[in-house]
């Protein structure tokens, strides 16, 4: 725990700032969607996936979230769906507008994961 | 690989308007996917603020789907959504500071979208001025 927040957190927040950071540049450059952008995003889905199997054992080792166990999983799946969105967004349109869509991904689960945080820690 | 299609620059779906569909489709999910909870959960505790959030919710989804599609139609219909929602936050931003225990639960227009970084307030008016500049018929220079 950092600041009250945990390392599922941190971990996301290194990750997707360094996908929102390499999304920004390529769009800068007039990139479209190529295997830096695609990949950083495809990096935040499968640390999702990690971070489902986590909760779960979590779920099964502690008493799981002091909030609501069905919003924070809602959560989760929802921030499941945000990359895999704008992966395959990013394949159906290749222009430089589809590298700055992906790099929304990451400030987009940085908020949703900091939510979950506070779910299952404070709530 | 393959080049872009070259669009009209002046298309409502083209560049920048794809990226505001795809923001308009994040809004729809994080909406919908937070009403759908309170409808099943707390529904009971704030009848208002839920109906609101689905309401929002939908707005957002016709706002999605209307921004995404071409032709005059699909720009009267964004342009009544993206109003409806430019309506919508202001008034229920103002209503949940004077009358707050009518808002027990913060939806996601309630106080002008603090709780989403204001981002509701400024989505649609950066959406109102992209539809205005890509208005069927418009003569830019």
């Amino acid at each position: 725990m950092i600041a009250g927040l945990d390392l599922w957190f941190w971990a996301c927040l290194v990750l997707s700032t360094l996908s929102f950071a390499i999304c920004v540049f390529q769009f800068l450059r007039g990139a479209a969607p190529d295997d830096f952008s695609q990949g950083s995003v495809l990096v935040l889905e499968a640390f999702l996936v990690v971070y489902l199997v986590g909760s779960i054992i979590m779920q099964t080792l502690t008493d799981g979230p002091s909030g609501d166990w069905l919003e924070y999983y809602g959560y989760l799946i929802t921030a499941m769906i945000i990359p895999a969105g704008t992966f395959i967004w990013s394949l159906t349109e290749r222009s430089r507008w589809s590298t700055l869509v992906l790099g929304l991904t990451g400030p987009v689960l940085i908020i949703m994961v900091h939510r979950m945080n506070m779910l299952w820690y404070y709530y | 690989m393959e080049q872009p299609l070259k669009q009209n620059a002046k298309e409502k779906t083209s560049g920048f308007g794809r990226l505001l569909v795809v923001i308009y489709a994040v809004f729809t999910l994080s909406a919908g996917a937070r009403s759908l909870y309170q409808v099943i959960r707390k529904f009971d505790e704030a009848p208002l603020s839920i109906t609101l959030s689905a309401i929002s919710a939908l707005i957002y989804l016709v706002a999605t789907i209307a921004l995404a599609k071409k032709g005059e139609g699909a720009w009267k219909v964004s342009l009544v959504a993206v109003g409806i929602e430019m309506a919508g936050v202001i008034l229920v931003g103002i209503f949940s500071y004077i009358q707050p225990q009518h808002f027990e639960l913060a939806s996601v227009w309630s106080h002008f979208g603090s709780g989403y970084g204001y981002i509701p307030l400024v989505l649609p008016m950066v959406g109102l001025w992209w539809l205005f500049k890509t208005k069927p018929g418009r003569v830019t220079a």
